[in-house]
């Protein structure tokens, strides 16, 4: 697969008037292979015959419900499933995402919603491996291009190493760009711990990090401080 | 069961005091006595006296005897009868005797009669000059007996009289403690019954012994509680029941009205008009959505269904990730948000169910953001307070009406609480025009999620107010012990950013 759009998905549900709609939100953003059931039934054959890339699953079926389907599906496949169910109890959701369950989404929802964690979805399961190309071109902040893999920033003056954790906390932010990331959730990712005693190491680090991807580390341009809330890695255009 | 021995306690005190108490006014009663009586010998016309007199009043003149018109009016009111025996047994002289005494007596009828009674009649004897002077007072008048003690008896009374008396006190005593052993054992099941009557579930106590008919009445008692609490769990089950299933069913309605709202939104071949209107519906179906999601929730925490998810949080954490959620979901450029976190707050952990708590501090700041159109500052400050972890949010925006307030602590079953209607006159009072077409429900229903998410927590929720407005909403919450927040230590942390924004 080299585009999300090519992934085939089946849509299972039983409000005929809901389907049609799902099946024309897919149908506007670009997906080319949908299909459509109506009951547990439907879904098993149409998902022998036409074995699908990913399967957004109602939970409450006609003749069975959507859990059970779910385990069906994944015993046969390893294909993402996604829960789109009314059912918005948290055991509800939790049900759903402990069977296995790529994403659990609740109605009502926003179509754009939707989309989106769609294509997370199918870009998580299909084409992370053949998108190396982030890595690869590297993260380009100004003058500087950082290279996850590697874990190198190259320079006008040359390359230079980072940390695992400088690395680490990179990625957090870079995953998140444009948003803040709060100290607590950095300290997590980096220690697995809290924020309270990391305050200062964690300050050095960034401190670190900003020699090291920043033009003038003073004034910086990418690594971003919210006062008294986090980091926050600016948005640009990647090489 | 500490009110139960003090109950016992206080009857065994009680019941001895009683008989002290009793014997005390038994020992001055007859102290009384004594002292009367002794006062009444020293009158002159005391009994033994009396006989001493009569006999002296019997005079012999050499031929005949005589007695003084006195002492005989005396004899013929209050004796039978008198006479006077002389030293041969003979009766010399007499008066009233009847027939049936003799006229002669030998010494040994005379021992017996001065100590009893003479044919029936009671007797007293004196000495005479010429005899043995006898005055009989009627028949069945005096009662004789006949007391002896020994000396050593008699003056050792005082020392036995003290160890009677404490005996008695001593028995008194254990008697008083067994019965009151007996009524605590008969109570205890009662006081057991009593204590456990909260847990509204049935009684099965023991209907036998002095508390029969109390264990009866206490079992009957828990029967009608516990079939009390039934039927309101009944009826609370089923008002969060049907909420949840009303709500449920209006998910999928109401995902058909958003998804075409979008798709007709979007239509580039609608015109500017259409799309507005179809931009409207799908932001008033994201606000009944909303709605639900807090009518859902709101309902569940009334009525204790709501299954809390307790872990150790950080305040701080949770506080910075609010703002960081603000910040990431693109908050107006009118508005200002402060975070003020104190480093003595970083430290501290609080037992609760992160989610909740979250919903609760980001309803107080997204009614100051939907509230305040025309922009304002936030203030988050967060410190300890009084033990407790204190969270202040501050806006310099109009402010929460009393009214609104006043809503928020009347009983929930009352009508417009859920509607939000005082909220909506006291906003509509200010000209407020921007959301008369939205409902106004959710602000009072978020200030009462707020509430309810507090209590749930065991903290406490202040309004201040100033001029019957309230710009600043404290939320205390109780700190937890570091050394039962350490093993949890690592689920405080939060995610930057939730899954799905709610508003």
């Amino acid at each position: 697969m080299k585009h999300i759009y090519e992934c085939s998905i089946l849509i299972v549900d039983d409000n005929p008037q809901l389907l049609d709609m799902l099946f024309s939100i897919l149908q506007k953003e670009g997906y080319q292979s949908l299909y459509k059931a109506s009951s547990c039934r439907e879904a098993r054959s149409v998902f022998a015959r036409e074995t699908p890339d990913l399967i957004i699953l109602d939970v409450m079926l006609p003749d069975g419900d959507g859990f059970s389907l779910f385990q069906e599906f994944r015993a046969a496949s390893d294909i993402p499933i996604l829960f789109l169910s009314a059912k918005d109890q948290d055991n509800d959701r939790l049900l759903g995402l402990g069977l296995g369950a790529d994403d659990y989404l609740t109605k009502p929802f926003l179509p754009r919603e939707l989309t989106l964690r769609l294509a997370a979805i199918i870009r998580r399961t299909y084409l992370s491996g053949s998108h190396p190309q982030k890595e690869e071109t590297g993260l380009k902040l100004g003058s500087r291009t950082v290279y996850f893999e590697r874990g190198t920033v190259d320079t006008p003056k040359g390359s230079v190493s980072l940390t695992a954790k400088e690395l680490l906390i990179l990625k957090k932010l870079f995953e998140n760009r444009g948003n803040i990331v709060t100290f607590d959730a950095l300290c997590d990712t980096v220690w697995g711990d809290g924020y309270y005693t990391y305050e200062n190491t964690l300050m050095v680090h960034i401190r670190r990090l900003r020699e090291k991807i920043e033009e003038d580390p003073s004034h910086p341009r990418w690594l971003l401080t919210a006062r008294g809330i986090g980091y926050r890695l600016a948005q640009e255009e990647r090489a | 069961m500490k009110d139960l021995l003090k109950i016992c306690r206080r009857y065994i005190m009680t019941a001895v005091l009683t008989i002290c108490f009793v014997l005390g006014i038994n020992i001055l009663f007859l102290f009384v006595y004594l002292i009367r009586e002794n006062m009444y010998k020293s009158e002159p016309y005391y009994y033994n006296w009396r006989t001493e007199r009569l006999a002296e009043s019997l005079a012999w003149d050499g031929e005949n005897y005589s007695l003084f018109p006195e002492a005989a009016e005396k004899i013929d009111a209050d004796y039978a009868f008198a006479m006077l025996i002389d030293p041969e047994g003979q009766v010399v002289w007499s008066r009233n005797l009847p027939e049936e005494i003799p006229l002669s007596y030998s010494l040994n009828d005379i021992a017996s009669m001065s100590r009893w009674y003479l044919k029936d009649y009671p007797v007293k004897v004196w000495e005479h000059p010429r005899g043995l002077f006898v005055a009989a007072q009627p028949k069945n008048s005096v009662a004789k007996y006949d007391m002896e003690f020994r000396i050593s008896t008699l003056k050792s009374f005082p020392s036995y009289l003290g160890a009677y008396l404490l005996c008695n006190l001593l028995m008194v005593f254990l008697l008083s403690l067994f019965f009151g052993v007996r009524l605590y054992k008969s109570l205890k099941s009662v006081a057991g019954g009593i204590e456990n009557l909260h847990l509204q579930k049935p009684l099965n106590l023991p209907e036998r012994g002095m508390t029969a008919t109390l264990a009866q009445k206490l079992n009957d008692a828990s029967i009608l509680l516990f079939r009390q609490k039934l039927a309101l769990d009944k009826r609370d089950n089923a008002r969060t029941e049907w909420i949840s299933g009303v709500s449920h069913d209006i998910r999928t309605p109401l995902a058909l009205i958003m998804g075409h709202a979008d798709s007709l939104e979007q239509n580039s071949s609608l015109d500017e008009e259409g799309r507005k209107e179809a931009a409207s519906i799908r932001e008033n179906s994201l606000q009944i959505r909303n709605l639900i999601s807090d009518l859902n929730l709101t309902s569940k925490l009334e009525y204790d269904s709501y299954p809390l998810r307790l872990v150790s949080c950080s305040p701080a954490a949770l506080l910075r990730s609010l703002a960081a959620w603000h910040m990431n979901n693109g908050l107006p450029e009118q508005f200002q948000l402060e975070l003020n976190i104190s480093p003595e707050l970083e430290r501290v952990t609080v037992l609760g169910d992160a989610d909740l708590l979250t919903r609760a501090f980001r309803n107080l700041t997204t009614n100051s953001i939907r509230h305040n159109p025309k922009g304002c500052l936030i203030q988050i400050r967060a410190g300890k307070c009084r033990g407790m972890t204190e969270i202040s949010f501050f806006d310099t925006g109009r402010g929460i009406p009393v009214a609104v307030i006043k809503t928020l602590y009347r009983p929930v079953s009352r009508p417009g609480v859920h509607t939000g209607q005082p909220e909506e006159k006291g906003r509509a009072a200010e000209g407020k025009t921007s959301r008369s077409s939205a409902p106004a429900a959710p602000h009072v229903m978020g200030l009462r999620i707020v509430k309810q998410i507090v209590e749930a927590h065991h903290g406490e929720l202040e309004f201040e107010l100033q001029k019957d407005v309230c710009h600043c909403v404290k939320i205390r919450l109780p700190i937890q012990e570091p050394e039962k927040a350490e093993p949890e230590k690592k689920s405080l942390l939060r995610r930057e950013k939730p899954a799905a924004p709610r508003e």
